[in-house]
């Protein structure tokens, strides 16, 4: 048990130093990530530059802490609408019951049918990509998970005496869900929700590393790793730490993920 | 039983019915046509040119009266021609099937080889520092970016070393090897996609068959079989494990559209021509009958997958009845 702490305590820093990156990121970045000096072009890693700079003389580093805010916030919104719509599409499912029920879960069964990465560059392929579009297209792809979350916390919620209780007393059925059920339901949710944001950014860094997510020159970790790609075997640090910034982003909200899934598991 | 298998085949009709409607309404209910985006990025296409166009695929028509025209083809297995190239794209889908089919077979083979015993042996020993290191083992995995390690794994293995090819499938003078000479070309150039799309899966796996087994291993059979004075090896591999293998079963069917899904980016990293590498190319090119194709063969894939898993599930473990 002990490691495990261990485990959600190193999740909780790199996911508190990321998001102080993110917000700080004009103070911590050395140079403007836009500014272009073609004369210092490609450079390794050295103490001006410490991860180096691009095939625009940009420095690295600085757009890799622009680009935290670039990956945090779509991973932030896109698992925020992604929670909104699993959450009405759940509870619904999940109180009203019958066919209401059937055909709603039917829905996410078909949906969950879709390789989700197809379903998105579809979705991409339509609408231009762009950061907006790319947050709704992850938020409406993944609420599926959410919905069979908390229908099935209040098929076993429903029945309990303080639902009856508010029901005995005439409380609207919107009333029940929102004050009385899904407050009850919502524990799971918070631990999905986290690790959504783990996906959520890896999908984001797939989609801008092929191209067809955040377009350049707004910088974002998955399209300096395309950059990275084009100069293969050559510019090893436009490879690198890019790559590296998403596994530690993606490690760091998956420990913390597991660890709460761990606090608020009623085996314990 | 025969009942279960029956009404679970049956089920795949609505399901079908389904992925159909959503493959088309995320081309056609976006705003703007189909038509806009692919020439409104050539400006040399007059209007006249447009028009023609919207004629010929019958975007003029209402979109309930397009789906069911295109439902109609499609029972047929005729999904159009591709805007790109104008072949008939069922036959284009056809030739890069194999080789996605191919190389996601292999990385289930390869999943289960390494995650089961790995998974066993974590239970078995479980809090042990070995159990411990496959803990931060997995969640490396887990959070390892498999684009970015095929370019680490491309560039150590194929470029810094030169061991493996790093593009495609087949090396130039491919026609002029042996047949043994083949065979070894193209499981020299599937080891790096193989591994890298098997990363992911394998931390996932080994997770799951370590609880699995746990939570077996508390089941009051292994204590009889414990008390009994089987030795430990006995226990698990002849009594705990076959029981904690049967949930792989569906875990495996639920593993498929990740899979798929992740053939778009291994197969752009690698230049394998499979299905994932046409996908990309057609969204890129905004070519919409190939894209809602594989959208459909993709979630009915998918589907028969879990079908799969689901009825070997109730034929391997006899305790599950489907009654009713």
């Amino acid at each position: 048990m002990r490691s495990r702490n261990k485990l959600t305590l190193f999740g909780v820093v790199i996911v508190g130093l990321l998001g102080l990156a993110a917000l700080f990121a004009p103070l911590i970045a050395p140079y403007d990530p836009a500014s272009i000096d073609i004369e210092s072009a490609l450079l390794g890693p050295s103490s001006q530059h410490i991860f180096g700079t691009d095939y625009l003389g940009r420095d690295v580093f600085s757009r890799m802490v622009y680009g935290s805010r670039i990956s945090l916030s779509i991973g932030f919104i896109a698992v925020g609408i992604a929670v909104c719509i699993g959450i009405v599409i759940g509870s619904i499912a999940g109180y009203y019951g019958g066919k209401t029920d059937t055909v709603l879960m039917r829905f996410v069964d078909i949906m969950l049918c879709f390789p989700s990465f197809f379903l998105i560059l579809a979705v991409v392929a339509v609408l231009e990509p762009n950061i907006t579009n790319i947050m709704i297209v992850i938020g409406i792809t993944s609420w599926m998970g959410v919905a069979r979350l908390i229908r099935a916390e209040i098929l076993s919620l429903k029945e309990r005496e303080f639902i009856l209780a508010a029901r005995a007393i005439g409380a609207s059925d919107l009333r029940i869900i929102v004050f009385h059920l899904i407050p009850n339901a919502i524990a799971p949710v918070l631990v999905s929700a986290v690790l959504g944001v783990a996906a959520a950014v890896l999908v984001e860094s797939a989609l801008s590393f092929l191209g067809l997510g955040v377009q350049p020159p707004t910088p974002s970790w998955g399209n300096i790793l395309m950059e990275g790609k084009a100069s293969l075997g050559v510019c090893w640090w436009l490879m690198l730490f890019p790559g590296l910034a998403i596994f530690i982003t993606v490690l760091g909200y998956n420990l913390l993920g597991e660890g709460l899934r761990e606090h608020f598991s009623p085996h314990k | 039983m025969k009942s279960y298998i029956k009404r679970r085949i049956i089920s795949i009709i609505p399901m079908l019915i389904g992925i159909s409607i959503i493959s088309f309404a995320v081309i056609h209910l976006a705003p703007g046509s189909p038509v806009d985006l692919s020439t409104s990025l050539n400006a040399k296409v007059s209007l006249e040119a447009k028009e023609k166009l919207i004629t010929q695929y019958g975007l003029d028509r209402p979109v309930f009266i397009q789906y069911l025209s295109w439902l109609k083809r499609l029972a047929t297995l005729d999904f159009g021609d591709s805007y790109r190239d104008g072949r008939k794209v069922i036959v284009k889908i056809a030739e890069r099937i194999p080789i996605t089919l191919l190389i996601n077979i292999l990385s289930i083979l390869l999943i289960l080889c390494i995650a089961i015993p790995i998974g066993v042996s974590s239970a078995a020993r479980s809090g042990s520092l070995y159990d411990r290191s496959m803990t931060v083992f997995v969640f490396i995995g887990f959070a390892l970016p498999g684009f970015w390690l095929g370019l680490l794994l491309m560039s150590l293995f194929g470029i810094t070393l030169g061991w493996l090819p790093i593009q495609g499938i087949v090396s130039l003078d491919f026609d002029s090897l042996s047949f043994i000479g083949k065979i070894a070309d193209v499981a020299r150039h599937l080891i790096l996609p193989v591994f890298v799309s098997a990363v992911g899966g394998l931390a996932g796996m080994s997770r799951y068959m370590r609880s699995n087994m746990l939570e077996v291993l508390h089941k009051d059979y292994v204590r009889t079989a414990r008390a009994k004075g089987l030795p430990e090896s006995m226990v698990i591999y002849k009594h705990a494990l076959k029981n904690a293998l049967l949930p792989v079963i569906t875990i495996l069917g639920l593993s498929v559209p990740g899979l798929i899904g992740g053939s778009v980016i291994f197969e752009s990293i690698f230049g394998i021509p499979g299905m994932g590498r046409l996908f990309y190319e057609s969204v890129m090119g905004r070519d919409y009958p190939v894209i809602m194709a594989i959208l459909v063969i993709g979630a009915t894939l998918t589907l028969i997958g879990n079908i799969l898993a689901d009825i070997s599930y109730s034929l391997a473990d006899p305790r599950i009845r489907y009654e009713k």
